[in-house]
């Protein structure tokens, strides 16, 4: 057994180093990609496909990338364009932020994102302090192919209850994360 | 104003605005700066949760029989399928499929440095309140301890109440190469945080050399046919890596 990364080594013309600053940087920006993605679509179901075709091209381009240089920014933008050409490779239908809307909501998130590690952290200790129940709903409505029908049956409850639950849980768990950043920024000044 | 925002960004985000509402939304936030940062708040909120449940990209893992003599794992998802269905795995998109799913042995196995730091100093930082804190030492810390340390963070990839800290200790694991641990990484395939679950596969992957494809999802239904086909294939593992310190002592 021998330690082969063919994969890694074919894709990037034999440049480990390169390689390796791209899985780094990629590995811990992924999740704040995701949500800046997340919020630039209406539609939650298209946020998945966008984040892997965001991913190829960061890879693609990744030569164009300036070592010392901000990845999450070039990832944004890269990830603002994808979501652009997803937008237009759909067929017309279904709900869609307008051109205007998304360049705003792009500059809210791109703000909001400058804490994420810290909200991130924040909103596992507010999930802890969820009592059973609602955290119990959260976690079954935000499994993987879960739906708000499903749900709805699981727990022999109405979809608008489960609706009105979620959003109630949501609000809360946003006021507890909000609240513990402003006491980290109260400890930090 | 504020409540009419409110109720549009729910239906937002379950997915149950239609056209009309939309455009009310928009008009609604554009003139109210508040209200746009809630909207975004609430997306972001929304996304969070998917990524920590796992509604999210990367749940959809499978894993298969495990390759003979590599390390590095192939690490394929149902999604990338349907998004590239033909292309070999030596393309970038076979590349980033791995990459999508997390990490890589080869990136921080190799260097295998282990010197100037301050263990005490880590382990004194790993038993600290702050959560943040005890997951950068905890990743300081597995990258410069050998082996004999693996006991430790297997306790904190079981015990610690952060899921961010329990999935710096399942990566860790991988890298040490600890394969004596395989116990406490199972059990961390049924945390109830998708993150760790996923570091523990990452850590699994990179101590097995398991080839992650697409026959079985790992899913809460197969998690223990996954389980059981890992617990029989291990012995070999160990006996691999034990060859391995024997031939390099």
């Amino acid at each position: 057994m021998t330690e082969q990364t063919p994969n890694v080594k074919d894709a990037n013309g034999g440049d480990q180093d390169r390689t390796k600053l791209f899985l780094r940087l990629l590995t811990a920006h992924q999740r704040s990609i995701y949500l800046y993605i997340r919020s630039l679509n209406a539609n939650p179901a298209d946020v998945d496909e966008i984040q892997q075709q965001t991913s190829m091209v960061l890879w693609e381009k990744f030569d164009q990338f300036e070592e010392g240089t901000n990845f999450k920014a070039w990832a944004f933008r890269v990830a603002r364009y994808e979501v652009y050409n997803h937008r237009s490779r759909q067929q017309k239908g279904g709900v869609r932020f307008s051109d205007t809307l998304l360049e705003n909501i792009a500059k809210e998130a791109e703000s909001q994102s400058e804490h994420a590690d810290d909200r991130a952290h924040a909103l596992h200790e507010c999930l802890g302090r969820l009592n059973a129940q609602d955290r119990d709903l959260i976690q079954q409505r935000f499994s993987a192919g879960a739906s708000g029908q499903a749900v709805a049956a699981r727990l022999g409850r109405s979809i608008r209850w489960v609706y009105k639950a979620v959003a109630r849980i949501r609000k809360q768990l946003i006021a507890c994360v909000d609240r513990k950043m402003a006491q980290k920024g109260a400890l930090n000044t | 104003m504020s409540d009419a925002i409110d109720t549009l960004i729910d239906r937002l985000c379950e997915g149950q605005l239609d056209s009309a509402e939309m455009a009310r939304l928009e008009r609604l936030v554009s003139t109210d700066p508040e209200g746009m940062k809630r909207l975004v708040q609430a997306l972001q909120m929304d996304g969070q949760l998917r990524w920590e449940f796992g509604a999210g990209v990367g749940e959809e893992r499978t894993v298969e029989k495990p390759s003979q003599d590599s390390v590095s794992p192939l690490v394929f998802d149902q999604k990338w399928k349907r998004v590239w269905p033909s292309r070999p795995f030596a393309t970038a998109a076979g590349l980033l499929v791995l990459l999508g799913a997390g990490l890589y042995a080869a990136v921080w196995m190799g260097g295998g440095q282990r010197s100037g730091v301050d263990l005490a100093q880590l382990e004194q930082d790993m038993a600290q309140a702050d959560g943040h804190l005890r997951e950068k030492a905890v990743a300081r810390f597995t990258q410069h301890a050998g082996l004999d340390h693996a006991d430790k963070v297997a306790r904190i990839l079981n015990d610690d109440r952060s899921p961010f800290v329990r999935a710096a200790a399942a990566r860790g694991l991988g890298w040490m190469a600890a394969y004596d641990q395989k116990q406490p990484l199972l059990r961390a395939l049924e945390d109830e945080s998708r993150m760790v679950r996923l570091a523990a596969i990452d850590a699994i992957d990179r101590i097995a050399g398991v080839r992650i494809v697409g026959q079985q999802s790992l899913t809460k239904d197969n998690r223990q046919a996954v389980i059981d086909m890992l617990e029989k294939h291990w012995p070999h593992v160990q006996r691999h890596h034990r060859r391995k310190a024997q031939s390099a002592g």
